[in-house]
């Protein structure tokens, strides 16, 4: 349920910048709804994880402050996500960080398509069956690099091979699961 | 450009295998009372504008090119000294509203610890994800990524590259270099300066405190408080900011040190030994000034995971306006000859910002190497080039050499006649390149012996690092002489055919490392002039 809809005549409106129109308890319920995807989505994108937070809130009180037309769930959950991706913007700009190089309109998009399949979990189920697939040395790289954190030095390291072996092998691996978790979820 | 589709893939291999999302707060609560202290309130209609205008500018702005000042809080214009007071007064109400929003939430009041930062800090020489700081701890950013200090009590700092601070309490911290801006909290901070701190207000209400270090004099911007009484002086008026004279409370806004020069910096013997604990290995701060930063060239070499350090320091050289033209085209000119892709960055960086800084064998080299930027540039010099009023024919020749242009060739001989037999240049060496390529190898042959005879002599007088610039020279010279076609040549692709030679003259300097290093080196050295000589 969107907590800024007005359904009493059968149709939404604004009530952004309305206060008169929402009381706490909505403003709690919108929270709960959005603030998991939009903490996902601004990970996504390459927000560190120290600011993400910060973003969530600031994201809810820029909406919150906007004159925005609420029609549905999903047109709300866009509108989410434009404030946090300038704010995110913003952010970065202000620690002298270059943007991501990224295409954010079409990152958008994408990460429409994968929120809106069931929040990401059949992507995410198809993830994990593809990681079965992945032994060896390439398991253990993308172990090391996801679940342990650790840059290509360190794994280069563990692993006894040169860096640019390690960018081999994790390339190979993403390319590799990528193309089996687009074909699971097409079947 | 990255794929989407593999960033997706890169978040969801985090989530999977990191479970990046398992401890996720509920802040439901926090935006609740924030939105009630901001939208409940009574605001004043001044207050609204301003939130409504930040909030449209989050919404609007951000992805336009427009300048960060058209931003910022609105300007007061100019104003007759007679006016200042009341103006100041009205500045800062201003300036505290474009610095400050309702209340920051309390995301970490229930925390033991004083502060937590993202990724771009070192704490104690050590760094980290989400670092959390406690009391004591000496913390810096990175010279190229800036960090966001969340507090315990609210509040919200920026620490901006290159910044060290020390935290000596929940609210108080000591600044010891850089720029540290505090963008939100209810609580006020005291950031402790070093040495003598006094006020001067300017006619915008704006505060500067101009610092007295022991070694040094730096300058701190600080925006005030709106009413505070101390700054209520009249323009340009200097005031003690309190009996100890080295404290300011700083409420919402920037406080920053800069030092006085870059090319000398000037370095407190505790940032010092700060800054060199928190940096990595085998570079040091003293590593980073102008008169190093060739011999640190080839350190990265051998290291380039140091690349970003030595990046930043670069980029601060030639960002900075204090920075001398000669020392500028200096730099420019050594990262031009170097072959990382990390050098050709700095400067296509640079080149954006001010082309007119880049000697024009600089561009040329950087053409040479394929880098599209200087490409362009000397394709356009090409189209338009007029050798009777051309300032550097030289380097325009040289080009016109490479694409097998025999105008070039009275050019290139008359820059070997003109060169200066007192001085030395790399010129007839490139000059001899250029016209090997139109098929005269006499003038290589007249010139490449001599040059290498005297590289020698440089390295039997232990002239090291002259001798490893002559050498890089050398190769560079025999790459344009030797590749064919112009386009898809470049220095790179030859440099790094050849497995890389590590040059540690600034150790042995800097560290007295052992004569067997020293010997080591001279060696490899040699080794490689003598390969380039019989080429």
């Amino acid at each position: 349920m969107d907590v800024r809809s007005d359904r009493t005549n059968g149709s939404t409106r604004a009530v952004a910048g309305a206060p008169g129109g929402l009381d706490g308890e909505s403003v709690e319920r919108l929270v709960l709804a959005h603030q998991g995807p939009l903490r996902a989505f601004l990970r996504y994108l390459g927000c560190p994880s120290g600011v993400v937070d910060d973003l969530v809130q600031e994201t809810f009180l820029t909406f919150l402050s906007a004159e925005f037309e609420v029609r549905d769930e999903r047109s709300t959950a866009r509108y989410l996500r434009t404030i946090a991706r300038h704010l995110f913007l913003k952010s970065l700009r202000r620690l002298d960080r270059d943007p991501p190089q990224l295409d954010l309109e079409a990152a958008d998009d994408v990460w429409a398509e994968f929120q809106e399949d069931a929040g990401g979990v059949p992507y995410l189920d198809a993830l994990r069956r593809c990681l079965h697939g992945v032994q060896g040395r390439a398991r253990v790289a993308l172990d090391l690099r996801y679940s342990d954190n650790l840059g290509r030095a360190a794994i280069a390291r563990q692993l006894k091979i040169t860096e640019s072996g390690v960018h081999s092998i994790l390339v190979r691996a993403r390319r590799r699961l990528r193309e089996c978790v687009e074909r699971r979820l097409r079947a | 450009m990255i794929d989407p589709g593999d960033r997706l893939l890169e978040y969801a291999l985090h989530e999977v295998l990191g479970g990046d999302g398992a401890d996720a707060r509920d802040l439901s609560g926090a935006v609740r009372r924030e939105w009630e202290r901001g939208e409940r309130r009574e605001l004043s209609p001044l207050e609204r504008r301003r939130i409504e205008a930040e909030a449209a500018a989050a919404l609007y702005v951000e992805s336009e090119s427009r300048p960060r000042a058209s931003t910022r809080s609105p300007s007061l214009g100019p104003r007759t000294a007679a006016a200042a007071a009341a103006l100041l007064a009205a500045a800062g109400v201003l300036a505290y509203l474009a610095r400050s929003r309702p209340e920051a939430p309390d995301p970490l009041s229930n925390s033991e610890f004083i502060a937590r930062a993202d990724t771009a800090l070192w704490v104690d020489g050590v760094p980290g994800a989400s670092i959390e700081l406690d009391r004591g701890d000496l913390a810096r950013t990175p010279r190229g990524q800036g960090a966001l200090v969340a507090l315990a009590n609210g509040g919200r700092l920026r620490a901006d590259p290159g910044t060290a601070f020390r935290v000596d309490g929940p609210s108080s911290f000591a600044l010891l270099e850089g720029t540290l801006g505090v963008e939100a909290g209810p609580a006020a901070l005291t950031i402790t300066l070093p040495g003598d701190v006094e006020l001067a207000v300017d006619a915008d209400g704006e505060a500067r405190v101009d610092v007295v270090t022991e070694r040094g004099i730096g300058v701190i911007d600080v925006a005030a408080k709106p009413g505070d009484a101390r700054l209520a002086g009249p323009s340009g008026t200097a005031l003690p900011l309190d009996a100890e004279a080295d404290r300011a409370t700083l409420l919402l806004g920037v406080a920053g040190v800069r030092l006085a020069s870059p090319t000398e910096r000037v370095v407190p013997e505790e940032l010092r030994a700060l800054a060199d604990e928190g940096l990595p290995p085998g570079i040091h701060l003293e590593m980073l000034n102008v008169a190093y930063l060739e011999g640190v060239l080839a350190t990265l070499r051998e290291q380039p995971e140091l690349w970003p350090l030595a990046r930043e320091a670069a980029r601060d050289v030639l960002d900075s306006a204090a920075t001398p033209k000669y020392v500028r085209s200096d730099l420019i000119g050594s990262f031009s000859i170097d072959p990382s892709p990390f050098a050709a960055e700095v400067l296509r960086t640079a080149w954006l910002d001010d082309p007119a800084a880049f000697p024009v064998d600089a561009i040329v080299a950087l053409a040479e190497r394929g880098i599209p930027e200087f490409e362009r540039e000397v394709d356009a010099w090409l189209e338009a080039w007029d050798p009777s009023s051309e300032d550097d024919p030289f380097s325009v020749a040289l080009v016109l050499a490479l694409a097998g242009d025999q105008a070039a060739a009275p050019f290139l001989r008359t820059a070997i006649a003109d060169a200066p037999k007192d001085e030395f240049t790399f010129v007839p060496l490139l000059a001899a390149a250029g016209l090997s390529r139109l098929g005269v190898s006499r003038a290589w042959d007249e010139i490449s012996g001599p040059f290498v005879e005297e590289t020698r002599a440089l390295l039997d007088a232990d002239e090291l690092e002259l001798a490893a610039q002559r050498v890089n020279v050398l190769a560079y010279a025999l790459a344009l002489r030797d590749q064919r076609p112009l386009a898809g040549i470049g220095f790179s692709t030859e440099a790094n055919r050849r497995p890389p030679v590590a040059y540690p003259w600034h150790w042995i300097r800097l560290y007295g490392e052992s004569r067997a290093d020293e010997a080591r080196a001279r060696d490899d050295l040699v080794r490689e002039l003598e390969t380039l000589a019989t080429r």
